[in-house]
């Protein structure tokens, strides 16, 4: 429990900083939400009166702490370029985001498991050595790439789904679902390459240790002796993988949805970086920030409970 | 002879995995007794380890040629199917082996590995029954607070107690061979010891033979009634222990029997 209020603070302060140092950097970089919304060609008494509207000529400091406190109370501002509030932009789109990043988790988890297992007990006959080179292919091909070859084969020389055609999830949860399998599959597949890449390196490795001697002593056949022990042990570094992969996936998929015409937050993260609208890029990273700082908790623990050996209650 | 155990005929274990096959163990005979204690002393690669792999059941019969029999109370191992190898494995024979702290699975209890073999071979015991001979296993062998241990991880011991909990879970199912493959080789001087007198004393509690392997002569003279000194994969000489340390016939086990080293020639020094 004490580590778990230590992470806690920690947490906090990493998400403090970031904040700050999104605020400071949107104000030291030329243009601002004034001359975006009125264009190089307006005069200058016209952009004053808007700074001042919208508060963009009091001191830095005074502004960002009004933000932040505002942010705390979960008040996260109102757009400058779409006059509505932040809270129900982001509400209506996260979940379309991380309903994408969550189904490449799982679409990772479920194929790259047995993938791995198989090809380690195959190593070296010809099924390990194809998988391989295919798993090469897809590791070395950047996921938008793939999005885009996908999208081609599937979407147009196929026809098995409507390339930029998107359901909302409030419309038909169905056909919502039906259309991020194929920007999902963009998104796993390197993903999948990698992990199946690690733990069949991992079984291989483990398997030569002096405790699956001790296992097959005691009369275990094969298949015990993989299920009951070696993979628990080959698992530990691909859990520390998939932790990483999935923080990765929930940030990564900002360009994947541009592949696919996907509205999700990237979206609106994009859109709002070129209009300089401060609350909306504000309260989009600090959430992602927040969503990868938890993540990377959670997985600490998993971590700690799958190996006994690291212990990060005491001197962590 | 009724009470024999386990005879080996004219073994042979030959390596393939290189382009010259590598002869590891040759023309091997021995025989040992229900309750008997035999130690196999040589130095490394004379082919002890290799000679209680096999009668083990855990030689990988690929990339190798095995010759000869093992019989192991009318079950011939070398030839047995692999289901057959198993029933013995962990019930009848159990095995101890040189690295207590890489032999123990690193994620899982003491308590889940030490009643392992019972899980495997008496599927009809309940959870409770398995805990308590669990518990009476490790007090066996002399660990104290064994409800602790039974919950504790591998790396909270250390290698002497872990060598005692290899021992548990080989003894769990009162097997009636012991192979204790240099049991104390990486362990210090006087837990070397303890664990010597920990494996007489179950042999007298439960009748189990043991067959030690050990390149430390001292330590089988201590535990063993009987010697095969084995090198370069062949016996080289058998008997027993009294009479080759004090009339040792071959010049390989006079000079294995030279090599010990003694009190009083340090005092002269």
């Amino acid at each position: 429990m004490k580590y778990v209020g230590k992470k806690l603070v920690t947490m906090l302060i990493t998400l403090l900083c970031i904040s700050f140092l999104v605020y400071f950097a949107f104000d030291i970089i030329p243009g601002d939400a004034a001359l975006a919304a009125l264009g190089t060609d307006s005069t200058p008494e016209r952009l004053a009166a808007l700074r001042e509207q919208l508060g963009l000529n009091r001191p830095f400091l005074e502004r960002y702490f009004e933000w932040l406190i505002n942010f705390v109370r979960g008040d996260f501002g109102v757009s400058y370029k779409y006059k509505m509030p932040v809270a129900d932009m982001i509400s209506s789109k996260l979940p379309i985001t991380v309903i994408m990043a969550l189904m490449s988790f799982a679409m990772m988890v479920v194929i790259s498991l047995p993938m791995g297992v198989y090809t380690a007990m195959n190593s070296g006959r010809r099924v390990d050595r194809l998988i391989m080179v295919v798993n090469q292919v897809m590791m070395s091909v950047p996921h938008f790439f793939m999005g885009i070859i996908i999208t081609y084969v599937f979407g147009l020389v196929f026809r098995l789904f409507t390339p930029g055609g998107f359901v909302s999830y409030e419309t038909n949860f169905g056909k919502f679902i039906s259309y991020l399998i194929f920007p999902c599959i963009a998104i796993a597949l390197p993903k999948i390459a990698m992990s199946v890449k690690l733990l069949r390196g991992s079984c291989i490795e483990e398997a030569q240790k002096d405790y699956v001697r001790t296992a097959y002593s005691k009369g275990n056949n094969t298949r015990t002796v993989l299920y009951k022990h070696v993979l628990r042990n080959a698992m530990i570094p691909v859990i520390t993988l998939w932790g990483m992969t999935l923080a990765d996936m929930l940030v990564g998929s900002i360009v994947i949805e541009q592949v696919f015409n996907i509205p999700g937050i990237g979206r609106i993260l994009l859109t709002s970086i070129s209009y300089r609208d401060y609350p909306v890029v504000e309260a989009v990273i600090v959430l992602i920030a927040a969503v990868v700082i938890v993540t990377n908790f959670c997985v600490d623990i998993i971590y700690q409970i799958a190996d006994p050996r690291i212990s990060v209650g005491e001197n962590g | 002879m009724e009470d024999l155990l386990l005879e080996i005929k004219d073994l042979n274990i030959e390596f393939h995995d290189h382009d010259v096959p590598e002869r590891v163990v040759n023309g091997l005979n021995m025989k040992l007794k229900r309750g008997e204690i035999l130690g196999i002393v040589g130095e490394s690669g004379s082919g002890k380890s290799m000679t209680a792999m096999a009668i083990a059941g855990l030689l990988r019969r690929h990339d190798m040629k095995i010759g000869g029999e093992i019989n192991f109370e009318g079950t011939e191992i070398l030839h047995a199917s692999r289901t057959e190898i198993r029933g013995f494995q962990g019930d009848d024979i159990g095995i101890i082996f040189q690295e207590p702290m890489t032999s123990l699975n690193p994620v899982k209890r003491i308590g889940w590995q030490v009643e392992e073999s019972l899980r495997i071979h008496r599927p009809e015991m309940s959870k409770a029954q398995r805990y308590a001979l669990a518990i009476d296993s490790l007090k066996s062998v002399e660990l104290e607070e064994p409800e602790k241990t039974y919950k504790k991880y591998p790396h909270e011991l250390s290698g002497g107690m872990r060598q005692r909990v290899m021992i548990a879970s080989a003894m769990i199912c009162e097997p009636k061979l012991l192979i204790a493959d240099e049991p104390t080789t990486a362990l210090d001087v006087t837990i070397q010891l303890q664990i010597v007198k920990l494996l007489q004393r179950l042999n007298r509690e439960k009748n189990t033979s043991i067959l030690f392997i050990s390149h430390d002569l001292s330590l089988v003279k201590q535990l063993c009634a009987k010697i095969l000194v084995m090198h370069d994969g062949r016996v080289v000489e058998a008997g027993d222990t009294l009479e080759i340390f004090t009339h040792p016939k071959e010049a390989y086990t006079k000079e294995l029997i030279g090599a010990i080293p003694k009190v009083e020639k340090m005092k002269q020094l």
